[in-house]
């Protein structure tokens, strides 16, 4: 009964104990700062991996319907082939196009290679599409333009990240299907 | 000489300690708000590759399967109990072999990978025909995202992108940092 008359006695001031709280914030805080590991920005490209021994199909089905996730053939395809220094000596990259081989330095100088073979494509393009009505050219000049491949071709004993390294550089200067082709050497 | 009020009968201190935990609040949930959940398929310690044409990662892409790839080093094990670090001895005869993870199993070897990405193949297959029952050959939508660390040598990768081909998954994607303004250098 007592009790009950208490809310009729002036109100004193209440006092929270915020001590536990805030030890408790703290905790959890320091644990927190000692298990946080900001996490690297991870980005993804898409990879195709031309085969044919796997692509060719033996009894092609003349009704089936075209996938929509296939990688269009590409009609001009560079070769980019990649050794490492211990086996290619000044040139470990080459580069093949159109039946042209030409030894590449390092990766500056096939940046250059890659972008001059890319605007010259790039400009033919242009010209064809330049001759098609307004509406039709954009869809086209993609079109075309996804038609300029690239395929890396390193040998087995080439570190991936190397391999990266190229078709990222490929897909900077402009080339859209940068592919990833099966080692000379394999043999696992 | 005055002391400064030390000879004076002691007053209790009242600090205001209401922005301190304000500041300690926010803090605290700056902390929880980062902690990252939507990798969690994505094993932390693969050091990927860099790359300036790595596009930012869709949240929205829900079908996809992490594999995860990185050379085998005994060390890196070192803290896992004997048990599991004997297992794998047994798997992985030498350092530097492949080590293949998937989230919910331990490290495989590119063997039992192909092994298992089969199954899986399989079962995504039959629950794709259960959904459509009038479809005779159902495609499966799972797009296989691989995490390879960059200290594998290209052959490991080919081997592993090459049965994911085989298998039937016709989309791969390819996990890097992204770089910017990445400058060139020597191969």
């Amino acid at each position: 009964m007592s009790k009950r008359h208490r809310g009729s006695e002036p109100a004193g001031d209440v006092v929270l104990p915020i001590t536990p709280m805030l030890d408790m914030a703290f905790q959890l805080l320091t644990f927190f700062i000692f298990t946080f590991k900001p996490t690297t920005m991870e980005g993804q490209m898409a990879l195709s991996l031309p085969d044919q021994e796997v692509r060719a199909d033996p009894n092609p089905d003349p009704t089936a319907k075209p996938n929509p996730n296939q990688v269009p053939t590409p009609k001009l395809e560079l070769l980019v082939l990649v050794k490492p220094h211990a086996l290619g000596g000044e040139s470990p990259i080459t580069v093949e196009a159109e039946s042209v081989r030409t030894p590449i330095a390092d990766l500056t100088a096939l940046k250059a290679h890659l972008k001059e073979v890319f605007d010259r494509k790039k400009a033919a393009i242009e010209v064809e599409v330049s001759a098609l009505p307004d509406g039709e050219q954009a869809a086209r000049r993609k079109e075309l333009v996804a038609e300029l491949g690239v395929k890396v071709q390193p040998v087995s004993a080439v570190k991936w990240g190397q391999v990266v390294e190229v078709m990222d550089l490929a897909r900077s200067v402009g080339f859209t299907s940068v592919s990833f082709a099966k080692p000379p050497d394999y043999s696992l | 000489m005055s002391h400064g009020g030390g000879g004076e009968g002691g007053s209790a201190a009242d600090p205001n300690l209401t922005p301190l935990l304000d500041v300690v609040l926010q803090l605290l949930m700056f902390f929880m708000m980062c902690v990252n959940f939507t990798q969690e398929q994505a094993t932390a310690d693969v050091k990927l590759p860099s790359a300036e044409s790595a596009r930012p990662v869709d949240p929205s892409e829900s079908d996809v399967l992490y594999v995860n790839m990185k050379p085998y080093y005994e060390r890196d094990w070192a803290d896992r109990s004997p048990e599991f670090i004997d297992q794998l001895r047994r798997t992985f005869k030498n350092e530097g072999d492949t080590m293949v993870m998937v989230v919910g199993k331990d490290p495989m070897s590119p063997i039992y990978a192909k092994v298992w990405l089969d199954q899986f193949y399989k079962d995504q297959k039959s629950a794709a025909r259960a959904l459509d029952p009038g479809n005779p050959d159902p495609s499966v939508k799972t797009v296989i995202v691989l995490r390879a660390s960059e200290a594998l040598t290209c052959d490991q990768v080919y081997q592993m992108l090459d049965m994911a081909k085989v298998i039937g998954f016709r989309e791969l994607r390819l996990r890097a940092k992204i770089q910017q303004n990445k400058p060139g250098g020597g191969t």
